[in-house]
């Protein structure tokens, strides 16, 4: 997991990039709503060039499984 | 029109389980409170732990979002969102507030309606009518919409009818 996606998603989950790291949990309770999902998304479409499926995105569960799917993609 | 913002009693954290039993407990207790009986619609939105639930007849579909309005959204997101929509007169944060709304009321058939948007692969036209008030297109369709504040909160409602109060019922639960 490198510090340009470590970047994004502090930034598209409001966070300290300090708490970002493959364990972080997504919680659509908490922190994986939306418009973090379209954040992410959107942050990964332009820095990777990548349109990510969002049901896929959508039931990822930790920070790890997206960053997975980017290298599936 | 009734919209009653309550806030929920659990402290969260597992996958759709408390919080979507939590809501249709409530929705029933605001459903006697709002005098709503036989069959009605309704729609939730969530944002964290503040929930929102709008209720209407059964004649015609309403939908709610609400969202803090402290809510930063990503520069890459704006960008995005400015691109689908450059030359509306509303904040991106407005914006994807309506375009969920639009998704609630008027499901779009792809596999998540709100990236297909955003990303403009379903063409949707949102029309400023008014203050805080507009109307969206889809397809054959057209709905509106107004976007009040309310304790730190933005409330986009959509329904049918371009009728709306001018301000919002409240109460603590």
């Amino acid at each position: 997991m490198n510090e340009k996606f470590k970047h994004l998603i502090a930034e598209a989950l409001e966070m300290d990039l300090a708490d970002v790291n493959e364990f972080l949990a997504l919680d659509p309770e908490e922190n994986w709503d939306s418009i973090a999902l379209l954040s992410v998304i959107s942050g990964i479409d332009t820095q990777y060039g990548i349109q990510l499926n969002g049901d896929e995105l959508a039931n990822c569960r930790k920070i790890s499984e997206v960053y997975d799917l980017i290298n599936k993609n | 029109m009734r919209v009653s913002i309550l806030f929920t009693r659990f402290t969260s954290t597992t996958w759709h389980s408390k919080r979507y039993i939590t809501s249709r407990y409530e929705l029933g207790r605001l459903a006697i409170f709002a005098g709503v009986t036989g069959y009605y619609n309704y729609c939730f939105s969530h944002s964290k732990k503040l929930s929102a639930v709008i209720l209407s007849s059964k004649c015609e579909k309403v939908s709610i979002d609400i969202e803090p309005v402290e809510r930063q959204l990503t520069r890459t997101l704006k960008v995005k969102i400015r691109e689908t929509f450059p030359s509306l007169m509303l904040s991106e944060l407005g914006i994807i507030m309506i375009l969920e709304c639009l998704i609630k009321v008027q499901p779009v058939p792809t596999s998540f309606g709100l990236v297909s948007v955003l990303f403009g692969d379903v063409p949707v036209e949102i029309v400023k009518l008014g203050q805080d008030n507009y109307a969206v297109n889809f397809k054959d369709k057209k709905f509106y919409t107004r976007i009040y504040i309310l304790n730190n909160l933005f409330i986009c409602i959509t329904r049918e009818k371009n009728q709306f109060p001018l301000n919002l019922e409240y109460f603590n639960n």
